[in-house]
């Protein structure tokens, strides 16, 4: 299986093509959130009636909605509000995350046991469902999104940086630096911490794209950001009500998320293959 | 191997334990209670005490758990208050739905995703294995409800192959079939594209192993070292992957089952949170989570099955 590899033909773009490319991407995506919030084509919450369903290009560059809105601008203005909601709620779960993580690999004994426990109870309620059980309590909006889309980051995290963690603390320099008395607290501030960041970076990128697909789906239920504030989700959720009239209003949110998704995933999976090149020979 | 599958069995009902405190701590202990919630801030306070009594709520806290708990065992999990009917029985219903839709994309994804994975790592490098990866990697990026979406757009409104949604009920077991096929694919989608990478990279990880070796070099064609010996020995990936997806599985389809207005547990969800209905909301936590934890047990004594080395260890 592998002897064919080094005379079969291969359809090489370069060792870091994908990571070029969703570098490309993630910074197109964020570039545009961020320009939002100075300019979009249209104001995006502005309705405009007289002016609604109209086909991509006959008005704006993705059309308008059944409110007469412009779409692209709510693509834009959306991406923001997209962006911040799973950085915010991946930033949560990477803190407490690896904070329990780390505790876990320096303390080891039943700390460990109880954190990795936790760390299963956790991981048992899909982000959707601590959604609908958050909202239920505090209603919709963008804190039940970053609360239920963190929480659900949690185990993800503590898994990966405990995992990354007792690897160092197996290494001679760990051993070392007990020997000449050092505490588990600082051996893990000043040599575990520093060396499991790359491990760390790495989910965090792919933990952002599957939170933006989370988000996605709660405002398409109606549990994140309320309206008028733009939300791909919830420009999907209008646009199936108009399936069969305005097919557009389908196809321009979803493919954004596609893509923005796409290039975190992209940056994700160049930036291991950068880290640790053993994935490479594989990959 | 049993001392082992029982020290599993404990930590699998310790967990099912401590998130049945936590659902129940969160949906009946925090802030507000169930009847003030259901009546709305305008109800008069004699009427929210009858609610209460009529709901249990005048109970103590631990009561009302045990009574829970016990339900959950009889049958008996108190009724919906926007229904009107037994939450048990609305379960059990919504499950003649939302089980074949699951099992259904399970099914797809596996079909698609490990035969993808297996072509891919057969060779490894080549246009079939850039088209595998290219699959994977766009399959991961598409939310699969709007990849629902756009197979109404497709199959629906515009080919009218297939209804845009609803459920027909299972005395028409092929129209049943037929409504649960496309958002069934929709489910699958990131499913597949999950399992076709992981498949690969276990394939090509048994590829340089000694055993593969020794059963070229005794003659068996290529195919059968593929799918005899290194397929199987490239399970325990597959199938560790397979119980991880199941949560994503489950979130896909609450969202799923409400694009194409499937009478699942996951739009029940839905229309109980809408109801502001935590009686229902709890007990479909519940099982939610319960399935997540079942799934990864049964996965963890997949294992002891599938490799035999791991029942000698520890």
């Amino acid at each position: 299986m592998t002897n064919a590899t080094a005379t079969a033909p291969r359809f090489a773009l370069g060792p870091r093509f994908g990571l070029h490319l969703g570098i490309a991407i993630t910074a197109l995506v964020i570039g545009m959130a961020v320009l939002s919030r100075f300019w979009t084509p249209q104001v995006p919450t502005r309705l405009q009636i007289a002016n609604k369903l109209k086909p991509p290009l006959t008005s704006g560059l993705a059309g308008t909605d059944a409110l007469g809105r412009d779409i692209f601008s709510m693509i834009m203005a959306g991406a923001w509000n997209s962006l911040s909601i799973a950085f915010l709620s991946v930033l949560l779960g990477l803190v407490v995350g690896v904070g329990f993580g780390a505790l876990a690999a320096a303390r080891r004994g039943w700390i460990e046991e109880v954190i990795m426990r936790f760390a299963d109870v956790v991981f048992a309620f899909p982000a959707l469902i601590s959604a609908i059980m958050i909202a239920a309590l505090i209603g919709p909006g963008g804190g039940t999104a970053v609360l239920a889309i963190g929480l659900f980051n949690i185990p993800v995290f503590i898994r990966v940086s405990r995992g990354a963690a007792l690897r160092i603390w197996a290494l001679d320099f760990c051993l070392a630096a007990q020997a000449a008395g050092k505490g588990r607290f600082r051996i893990t501030v000043d040599h575990v911490l520093p060396n499991i960041a790359g491990a760390v970076a790495v989910q965090a990128t792919i933990q952002i794209g599957l939170a933006i697909l989370v988000e996605a789906g709660l405002s398409f239920l109606g549990l994140s950001l309320a309206p008028p504030a733009p939300s791909w989700g919830r420009m999907l959720s209008d646009a199936q009500t108009y399936l069969a009239q305005a097919p557009w209003m389908a196809i321009a949110p979803g493919v954004t998320i596609a893509i923005a998704v796409l290039g975190l995933n992209l940056v994700g999976d160049g930036l291991r293959d950068v880290l640790d090149p053993r994935s490479r020979a594989r990959s | 191997m049993l001392r082992i599958a029982f020290s599993r069995l404990g930590s699998f009902v310790l967990t099912l334990f401590i998130v049945s405190l936590l659902i129940f701590a969160t949906m009946d202990l925090l802030p507000g209670n169930a009847a003030a919630i259901l009546l709305g801030t305008a109800a008069r306070p004699d009427t929210i005490a009858a609610l209460e009594q009529q709901l249990g709520l005048d109970q103590p806290a631990y009561i009302r758990y045990l009574t829970w708990i016990a339900g959950a065992f009889t049958g008996d999990l108190g009724s919906s208050a926007s229904y009107g009917v037994p939450v048990a029985g609305l379960i059990a219903e919504r499950l003649q739905v939302t089980l074949p839709l699951a099992l259904i994309a399970l099914v797809i994804a596996v079909a698609i995703g490990v035969g993808l994975g297996v072509m891919a790592a057969a060779r490894p490098r080549q246009a079939p294995d850039r088209a595998a990866s290219v699959f994977a990697q766009v399959g991961i990026a598409v939310p699969d409800f709007w990849f629902g979406i756009l197979l109404i757009l497709l199959f629906s409104v515009t080919l009218h192959w297939f209804s845009a949604g609803g459920f027909p009920g299972w005395s028409d077991p092929v129209a049943a079939v037929k409504a649960l096929l496309l958002p069934a694919i929709a489910l699958a989608l990131p499913q597949a594209a999950v399992l076709t990478r992981v498949t690969r990279s276990a394939v090509l990880d048994v590829a340089d192993e000694d055993f593969i070796r020794t059963a070229k070099a005794k003659g068996l064609t290529e195919r059968r070292v593929l799918w005899r010996h290194a397929v199987r020995n490239a399970l325990v990936p597959i199938v560790t992957i397979i119980g991880l997806q199941f949560s994503f599985l489950i979130a896909g389809a609450v969202l799923v089952e409400n694009v194409f207005n499937l009478p699942g547990i996951g739009r029940l969800a839905y229309q109980s949170l809408a109801q502001r209905d935590l009686v229902v909301i709890r007990s479909v936590a519940m099982f939610f989570a319960g399935l997540v934890i079942l799934v990864n047990f049964a996965v963890d004594l997949a294992y002891l099955w599938l490799d035999p080395r791991l029942r000698a260890a520890r």
